[in-house]
């Protein structure tokens, strides 16, 4: 296309022109606006930044972890909707905490061992939350065991009343620990532990008040494991309190990873200024943008989960990379000689726009993620917005009114001339817009395209690894819970189906023969290991009423026999009005595949005989409400990739107003998340809630790249410059500033590999590789495609975006090259 | 579709032309299959669901059919095996009651029952079945004959008090006849509640089923009428009738609940209640070598060994307090017991001790077999257990 084309078709593109103004004419007059307001109250507006900064720090340390189930999950679909509506009535069956203790030498048969388990029973029931009347042990009296007789059932404590810890008396509790039916729930099978179970009030009866999980957590830890463990008897504790309570001391050790990011991302800005004002001035503005967000969080009434913890830590890498264009700028405008008010002030005039259209964009990229109908995740959108909005006050208002007070150090000066005139490395980056090279980095990009591609078609949803997903497989917590599902009868992978009937209907003989039947249909799906309902409670009464006999272990038509059968049911299998029986499936293991084919089988049993008397609902259970969350995961992700790349494409068009261009910044992105995708198969993490946001954060923010390396080179192009000769500019201009940008934020998120929870390393791990691989992207694949794509005699006219970043200031200081700039474009308009 | 292929030059003209129809066609087809599954929840009309389960559900009985072995067990269950007792193969059934009883009369003929009072007979070895009999069926038959019963007594009452007889035996039999006949009636209306507990037949035409509440029926004709013949059973309390056997002299022994025993020595045509040395419930009862030794066991590890015939026993210590519901002989003479919570007592010697084994899972057992290669398959709570003789004897020594 030929520059006499783009006039001939500029008659066609003036609508869009004219929306292009009016949408960034705003911006523009701001601009000038602002300039003047700030500049010239400085000392108000340091005021009014000390005053707000004390403010929200204030409010910052109000912030509390939290890790909130409900938030973890999409509540609006119908699965999770139907267990919301059942809380309370299934809450029997949940919330509670196991404890096994574990013997090293011999079996859980000596004194010594019961001694303990005592003293660790009585310990238990005295912790604040604990149910004390189910409490369960071989030393709580509703543990025992009983017999058939000719005059009926015998039975008695499994602790005899005569226990004395004699070799007789351990004998006699061995006997009774085996036809007391606890073997493989409160005994392991190879009876070398037991266990404690304890069920839990989530409200407290007597105070009312709602149980803490971190301070529960932490009582079991120091009463229960540090005072009793010892060499030769360990403890496990396993259930949702301990899981949550872990979770948040956990992530409390956030705090160092960000003290760590912190000092290596200061030790980056020494290096780059080499000025340790302005590097600690960046910093303090940074921090100052983290405090502000942490502030307005408590604020506007939001908690700080494990998921939105990533925010500061990315509000912090922004900030930063923010900041290190302003002091690039403002040495640079030092460096030619300005005063140190005057260098801040056209500093601020020529980033104020690239700047905010920067920042937009990394909002709107976070926005996009609002369409993902989970609370965690909009939760995060919100704060990584909210942090963004107040990087432009912290760090592209304040930034420049503090360095103006202040002149630059001579070694930063020296530095960047030093800096201008080394090449090594750009020289070998400008190959990368040169034929050859371009040629062979297009096609290695199109093999790493398909590669990506290929291997990515395996990737799976949800999580993968045994044991519970968030917390390493390693941690402490999935090693006890893999001691007690290898030698306890039970699973830690629950799908509960909900049976709803009429009023006192639960356990009429339609009724539990149809659960029976369900019961069967879902113990044949591949996956399932057990399958527990009220039929079964009520064969084994019945059986239990005929003598134990096992020819009556069925279900009796006989309705008056099946009510007494039902007289004692176990806490949580039936609700006080009996119109609501759970059908618990015991999983191998909560693998997607495996929650697909539990749900399509209980779907298609519900869909052939729900009635108005009777109707199963899907879905509770920890594997219930993954499964919901995988289905509404599995739909997001297309939906909130098609979101984001549509919003950043629509932006850059906008911006550049030329499909060339947006292919160029682009291309590159979407390599960058296909790889991503191949990295998460690769290394076995599935899209969840954790990882899903990461592809739009990295595309919102990896998008920056192109752009600052774009709208220089297109600067450069513009004037005339070959492309290879333009890029090498670029390179040695914005070039640098985005390899250290890319460098902070991978920083700033790498730090989270150390993480003890799984999830937040999954996030730090897939982060950093985007991070890092857009910014090679932009680099490498930008110029190789431009070399195709756009020609120097082909380039359209700047945008006023791109334009008014290099608009020569008043003092007209940038040379000739931009006034060629400036004519190019008013001959075009 | 034959039809239109053989006489029609474009056999699908008319459909394509009607396809409406076709559609109507379809959905009146569909609708009519759904409808049949719809139709009747019952589980007598379910057919019992194919499975791979079906050898680790409950199994509750054990029978041989020529060299084939079979297990019947709940939901239905009935799966044979043909390389006695590796694998086993899954039968068509028509319910998916729980199954009690197997049992085969030759290599081709056999009954299973179970609850709900239903009655299932195989012609062709036990891979397809049907059924015979159900609860629903039962109470009405139980119904009809006492309520017959009732009429002849009441005629018989009418022509005594013409004949100015002494009626007041009589009076005192339709009083308790009508105790009966009233539960008849509350039964039917309770529907088919009575399980059937085990089966005998003769041959393949005359047989026994019987079960709970004193439940026996008797066919002379290979289960196609059936027969309530509980009135010929001294069993007032309606005890519930656990097992039934045919000796090597040609009696049939019944044992049961509360510790009844009832033997017949004319085919069944009169039964006798015997003296019983205990009043819980037995569960097996088998004759042993040498012929005319008589064992029952049942509650709480009782076992009682019968040297007469039934008419005295004498109490073994069978080394458990389990309940046990099988007792087999193996072919080396061996005595082998088995019961609730995994427990196994054998003798060797018909004089010795009794020496007891758990199984270290604790899942009860219910029936006892010994293959014809000697191996060991026992049926219970975790399905089927198969063991090799010479594991077998190690675990036991």
């Amino acid at each position: 296309m030929s520059r006499s084309n783009q006039h001939n078709h500029s008659g066609g593109d003036k609508s869009g022109r004219n929306l292009e103004r009016q949408l960034l004419e705003p911006i523009r007059q701001s601009e000038s606006l602002i300039e003047r307001l700030v500049f010239r109250n400085r000392l108000p507006i340091l005021l009014l930044f000390l005053l707000a900064s004390l403010l929200l720090g204030y409010q910052a340390t109000g912030l509390k972890p939290d890790a909130s189930f409900e938030k973890m999950i999409p509540a609006s679909h119908p699965y999770i909707q139907n267990f919301l509506g059942h809380r309370e009535e299934l809450s029997g069956l949940g919330n509670s905490v196991r404890i096994a203790v574990s013997t090293t030498d011999g079996d859980i048969f000596t004194a010594e061992y019961q001694e303990l388990l005592k003293q660790i029973t009585d310990e238990v029931f005295f912790i604040p939350g604990v149910d004390r009347s189910a409490l369960k042990s071989l030393w709580t009296p509703n543990i025992r065991w009983k017999e058939v007789t000719e005059e009926g059932f015998v039975g008695g404590p499994v602790i005899p009343n005569s226990y004395d810890g004699s070799e007789q008396s351990l004998e006699q509790l061995r006997q009774n620990a085996l036809r007391s039916g606890q073997v493989g729930r409160l005994i392991a099978n190879d009876f070398k532990s037991s266990i404690v179970h304890a069920p839990l009030f989530d409200i407290d009866p007597q105070t009312g008040e709602r149980l803490d999980y971190q301070v529960f957590s932490e009582r079991l830890e120091t009463l229960v494991r540090d005072k009793y463990e010892n060499e030769k008897y360990k403890v496990h504790i396993t259930g949702f309190a301990k899981v949550v309570g872990d979770l948040i001391d956990g992530a409390s050790q956030v705090v160092l990873f960000f003290l760590l990011a912190l000092a290596i991302t200061a030790v980056l800005l020494y290096l780059y200024t080499r000025c340790l004002r302005s590097a600690l001035i960046t910093l303090c503005c940074s921090l100052l943008a983290v405090i502000w967000q942490l502030g307005l969080l408590n604020s506007l009434g939001y908690g700080l989960d494990p998921y939105s913890m990533l925010v500061p830590f990315l509000v912090f890498a922004i900030a930063v990379s923010h900041g290190v264009q302003i002091v690039n700028g403002i040495t640079i405008e030092s460096s030619q000689g300005a005063e140190p008010l005057a260098a801040a002030r056209r500093t601020f005039r020529m980033l104020y726009i690239p700047g905010l259209t920067a920042l937009i964009s990394d909002a709107i990229g976070f926005i996009t993620l609002m369409v993902i109908d989970i609370a965690v995740i909009q939760e995060l959108a919100a704060a990584a917005a909210i942090g963004v909005a107040v990087i432009v006050l912290t760090n592209l208002l304040l930034l420049p009114v503090l360095m103006s007070y202040l002149p630059m150090g001579k070694g930063a000066l020296a530095h960047i001339d030093r800096q201008q005139q080394r090449q090594t490395l750009w020289l070998f980056l400008q190959k990368f817009s040169r034929p050859r090279t371009a040629a062979v980095t297009v096609v290695v990009a199109m093999l790493l395209f398909a590669f990506g591609a290929d291997v990515s078609r395996n990737l799976k949803i949800g999580d993968l690894d045994p044991g519970t997903p968030e917390l390493r497989p390693d941690s402490r917590y999935n090693l006890d819970n893999a001691f007690i599902t290898s030698n306890y009868s039970t699973s830690s992978d629950i799908f509960v189906v909900m049976v709803e009937t009429e009023d006192e209907q639960c356990a009429s003989f339609t009724n539990l023969d149809l659960i029976d039947r369900f019961q069967w249909r879902m113990a044949n799906v591949d996956g399932v290991q057990s399958v527990l309902t009220l039929a079964d409670v009520a064969k084994l009464t019945l059986s239990g009423l005929s003598e134990g006999s096992l020819k009556w272990l069925a279900l009796s038509r006989n309705q008056y026999l099946l009510n007494a059968a039902l007289a004692y049911v176990p806490q949580g299998m039936v609700n006080a009005e009996c119109n609501l029986t759970p059908v618990i499936i015991f999983l191998n293991d909560h693998k997607a595949d495996t929650l697909e084919r539990v749900i399509s089988a209980a779907e298609a049993f519900a869909a052939s005989n729900n009635s108005d008397k009777i109707r199963f609902k899907l879905a509770a259970g920890n594997s219930g409400i993954e499964a919901a969350t995988n289905r509404v995961i599995g739909k997001a992700q297309y939906q909130m990739l098609a979101w984001v790349y549509g919003v950043v494409s629509l932006l850059c068009l906008l911006t550049f107003r030329s499909w060339r261009t947006l292919v160029c910044i682009i291309l590159p992105l979407a390599l960058t998340s296909v790889l991503c995708q191949a990295l998460m198969t690769w290394l076995g993490i599935g899209v969840k809630v954790a990882t899903l946001p990461v592809i739009a954060l990295g595309v919102g923010i990896g998008v920056d790249y192109g752009i600052y390396i774009y709208s220089r080179l297109e600067s450069y192009l513009l004037q005339g410059m070959p492309l290879s000769t333009a890029y090498l500019h670029t390179l040695k201009s914005t070039g640098r500033a985005v390899a250290f940008t890319g460098i902070t934020l991978a920083i700033g998120v790498g730090t989270w590999l150390l993480s003890p929870i799984k999830f937040q390393a999954d996030m730090g791990i897939l982060l950093t590789f985007m991070f890092l691989w857009n910014m090679l992207g932009a680099l490498v694949l930008l110029p190789a495609l431009a070399y195709f794509l756009i020609r120097p005699k082909v380039v359209e006219p700047l945008s006023v975006i791109t334009h008014s970043d290099y608009q020569p200031d008043a003092d007209g200081n940038k040379g000739d090259s931009t006034l060629s700039n400036q004519e190019l474009k008013d001959a075009v308009q | 579709m034959t039809f239109f292929v053989t006489t029609c030059k474009r056999p699908f003209a008319f459909w394509r032309e009607h396809s409406w129809l076709l559609l109507c066609a379809l959905v009146l087809f569909f609708g009519h299959i759904s409808n049949l599954f719809a139709a009747d929840e019952d589980r007598l009309n379910l057919p019992a669901l194919a499975t791979k389960l079906a050898h680790r559900s409950l199994l509750l009985d054990l029978d041989r059919a020529g060299e084939r072995l079979f297990a019947a067990g709940e939901r239905g269950h009935i799966i044979y095996s043909e390389d006695q007792g590796s694998s086993w193969q899954q039968a068509t059934v028509p319910v998916s009651s729980s199954l009690t009883a197997i049992s085969f009369v030759d290599a081709n003929t056999g009954w299973a029952v179970g609850h709900d009072g239903v009655v299932l007979k195989s012609s062709d070895g036990g891979g397809s079945w049907v059924k015979q009999l159900d609860g629903y069926q039962i109470n009405r038959m139980v119904l009809a004959a006492y309520s017959q019963q009732m009429q002849q007594l009441r005629q018989q009452l009418e022509q005594l008090q013409d004949q100015e007889a002494d009626t007041e035996e009589l009076e005192i039999t339709i009083e308790d006849l009508e105790i009966v006949l009233e539960d008849a009636q509350l039964a039917e209306k309770e529907g088919p509640t009575k399980p059937l507990l085990d089966l005998l037949f003769l041959d393949p035409m005359h047989g026994w089923v019987i079960g709970s509440y004193g439940l026996i029926l008797e066919t002379h004709d290979g289960g196609s009428n059936w027969l309530p013949v509980m009135t010929s059973l001294d069993n007032p309390d309606g005890f519930h009738l656990n097992t039934i056997l045919r000796t090597s002299r040609g009696d049939l022994l019944i044992a049961g609940e509360g510790g009844v025993l009832f033997r017949s020595q004319d085919e069944g045509g009169s039964w006798q209640r015997l003296d019983s040395p205990y009043e819980g419930s037995y569960y097996a009862a088998l004759e042993t070598q040498p012929a005319g030794t008589l064992l029952v066991v049942g509650l709480r590890g009782r076992a009682f060994r019968s040297e007469d015939g039934g008419d005295s026993w004498l109490e073994l210590d069978s080394a458990t307090r389990s309940t046990l519901s099988a007792a087999l002989q193996l072919d080396n003479g061996d005595l082998l017991l088995a019961g609730g919570s995994g427990s196994l007592s054998m003798q060797a010697d018909s004089e010795g001790a009794f020496f007891n084994y758990v199984e270290p899972q604790r899942r009860g057992f219910t029936a006892l077999l010994e293959a014809s290669n000697g191996d060991l398959v026992l049926s219970g709570q975790g399905g089927i257990t198969h063991v090799k003789r010479q594991q077998f004897e190690e675990a036991m020594r």
